[in-house]
């Protein structure tokens, strides 16, 4: 016995190695420790998680942001909550603003009921604007290279729930009161009939372009013709500081299931990358000291630097205890903006604002 | 039932001596509840640490040995243990080990377990899964209420490394985790 039990003694170092052994050859995770080291408490920065957010502006250090509610944010005190300011009296949501970057916040407002909205803007007190539409109500608005733009849309057909689009622009976005007047296309009054203004942006210091679901028009001030477009379900323009080109979304096509982006080449479209599933709007972001071309789309968001196509990015929150939707890529991205430092933002329909910061998400 | 029972004396000659309480075949069944108390990583590179960042957690274990000689056990253990991060996440790690126990019995019915385990460990971190290898001394205290039962507490080092080779993409993400767990067992031989 005295024997054998020697021989078990002489045994046991190898029979402890052998599972050591084995496991050290396996490989997985990223970091787990690591991941756990650096994670520092996130906390909910008091804008609702349902939260559906389509537009924001800033204004010096302060950005706004539309949804349902209208909160704003003081960037230079980044551990602040955002907070919700009170719409005027009567007035109950707003899911559009622009600014002048300056000064003026530029809000549309709709009542309670949502039969009614109309145009205000803010500059420490709200003002409603002079804008007295023949008909329809406005929807969209846009301020780009200092001018003012806005897209109302009335019944034309309550029976065949047919609907026009119009699209005006402020006379002087400084003083709303000397009126809008309404864009032509080819000398005629703009009406699109069931073709929603999309979106609308501009070249810097060149032509302005705006898009309907179906076509592309070109111009200037109030006067704008239709331009030739690459593809029909159009979504949304951009001018991208990141490329310096401007950039068109269509939506995701039969054909092969995914969105496209084509870049303007100053007369024709040019096809630029895929992109997956519907896209939503665009945003131009820095990070790590590297400009970012970012897209939304109906799963997550893409981003394209350096003059290379879009690439998927993966997005998670660093707390599954506390969120219902911890992957960005499972929700609907609406857009992407800029922030302090690197920081940036993605608002999401329905699961709300995201932010990065230093690559890690959290839900304000 | 351990071979003989409780230590005895016999006479021989005239000369006493006394039989091991255990003897070789004898086999032991362990289960363990108690506290884990995270300590800190280290980094491979510079050595230096860092706060373990989670909450104190749970452990548990059940384990099986057999006696070896009269005096060590070799065995197999599943431990499992959980804590969670600042922002909630759960870190839950399953070591399965083999158990190498060597019994301080001179002090009968109480007995201190030196022991150590090595082995597999698995590492989950919400999606994430890591498989790497585990060592853990430790060492513990126990009263044997009788032949068949006895109660202990012990305490156990988790040395846990998460290593990425130098060549690894991950390599500034290698840490080696140590934890300590505090637990309370019941142990019964047969």
């Amino acid at each position: 016995m005295i024997r054998s039990t020697q021989k078990h003694s002489k045994l046991l170092p190898l029979l402890l190695l052998i599972p050591l052994i084995l496991s050290s050859c396996t490989d997985g995770g990223a970091g787990i420790f690591y991941s756990i080291e650096i994670e520092q408490e996130i906390k909910n920065r008091s804008l609702p998680d349902y939260l559906t957010a389509f537009s924001y502006a800033k204004i010096n250090d302060m950005y706004y942001l539309a949804g349902g509610g209208l909160y704003r944010w003081d960037s230079l005190v980044p551990s602040q909550e955002w907070s919700d300011m009170s719409l005027p009296s009567g007035w109950k949501y707003t899911w559009q603003v622009a600014s002048n970057e300056t000064n003026t916040l530029y809000v549309i407002l709709e009542n309670s009921d949502g039969d009614r909205t109309a145009l205000y803007t803010w500059d420490g007190a709200w003002s409603p604007s002079a804008f007295s539409l023949p008909e329809g109500r406005p929807y969209r608005l846009w301020f780009v290279e200092n001018e003012l733009y806005v897209a109302t849309q009335e019944t034309a057909n309550e029976t065949d729930k047919k609907y026009n689009y119009r699209l005006y622009i402020a006379n002087n976005p400084a003083d709303l009161s000397l009126g809008f007047s309404q864009i032509t296309v080819g000398g005629s009054p703009f009406v699109s009939t069931n073709k929603p203004i999309r979106d609308l942006d501009a070249i810097p210091a060149g032509d302005f372009f705006f898009i309907t679901s179906a076509v592309v028009y070109t111009g200037s001030g109030d006067t704008f013709n239709e331009a030739v477009w690459p593809d029909r379900y159009l979504r949304n323009l951009h001018y991208s500081t990141t490329h310096g080109s401007l950039f068109l979304s269509t939506g995701s096509q039969p054909i092969n299931g995914s969105g496209y982006v084509y870049e303007w080449n100053g007369s024709a479209w040019d096809g630029f990358s895929s992109v997956g599933g519907d896209p939503n709007d665009f945003g131009d972001i820095v990070f790590g000291g590297v400009n970012y071309l970012v897209i939304g789309t109906k799963s997550g968001y893409y981003e394209s630097s350096g003059g290379s196509g879009f690439s998927g990015e993966s997005a998670t929150i660093n707390s599954a205890a506390e969120y219902d939707i911890t992957d960005l890529s499972s929700s609907v991205v609406q857009g992407l903006f800029d922030g302090p430092g690197d920081i940036f933002f993605a608002m999401t329909s329905g699961n709300g604002l995201w932010r990065n910061t230093n690559k890690t998400w959290s839900r304000e | 039932m351990p071979g003989g029972g409780a230590a005895e004396g016999e006479e021989n000659g005239g000369a006493e001596y006394y039989r091991s309480v255990y003897e070789l075949g004898d086999q032991v069944f362990n289960i363990t509840a108690g506290l884990f108390i995270p300590l800190y990583y280290r980094r491979p590179g510079d050595f230096s640490t860092a706060p373990a960042n989670l909450s104190l957690g749970g452990t548990g274990s059940i384990e099986y040995s057999s006696f070896i000689n009269s005096n060590m056990t070799l065995g197999l253990s599943l431990k499992g243990m959980f804590a969670y991060t600042p922002n909630d996440r759960l870190l839950s790690m399953f070591p399965i080990t083999g158990k190498l126990t060597y019994y301080l019995t001179d002090s009968y019915p109480f007995e201190f377990p030196l022991y150590v385990h090595a082995g597999l460990c698995i590492s989950r971190l919400e999606s994430e899964t890591f498989y790497g290898p585990t060592i853990m001394p430790g060492a513990g205290a126990t009263w044997n209420m009788n032949s068949s039962w006895g109660f202990g507490i012990n305490a156990t080092w988790w040395w846990v490394p998460m290593w990425y080779g130098p060549s690894h993409e991950d390599t500034a993400k290698s840490r080696f985790g140590n934890f300590l767990d505090i637990s309370l067992s019941a142990t019964y031989h047969f």
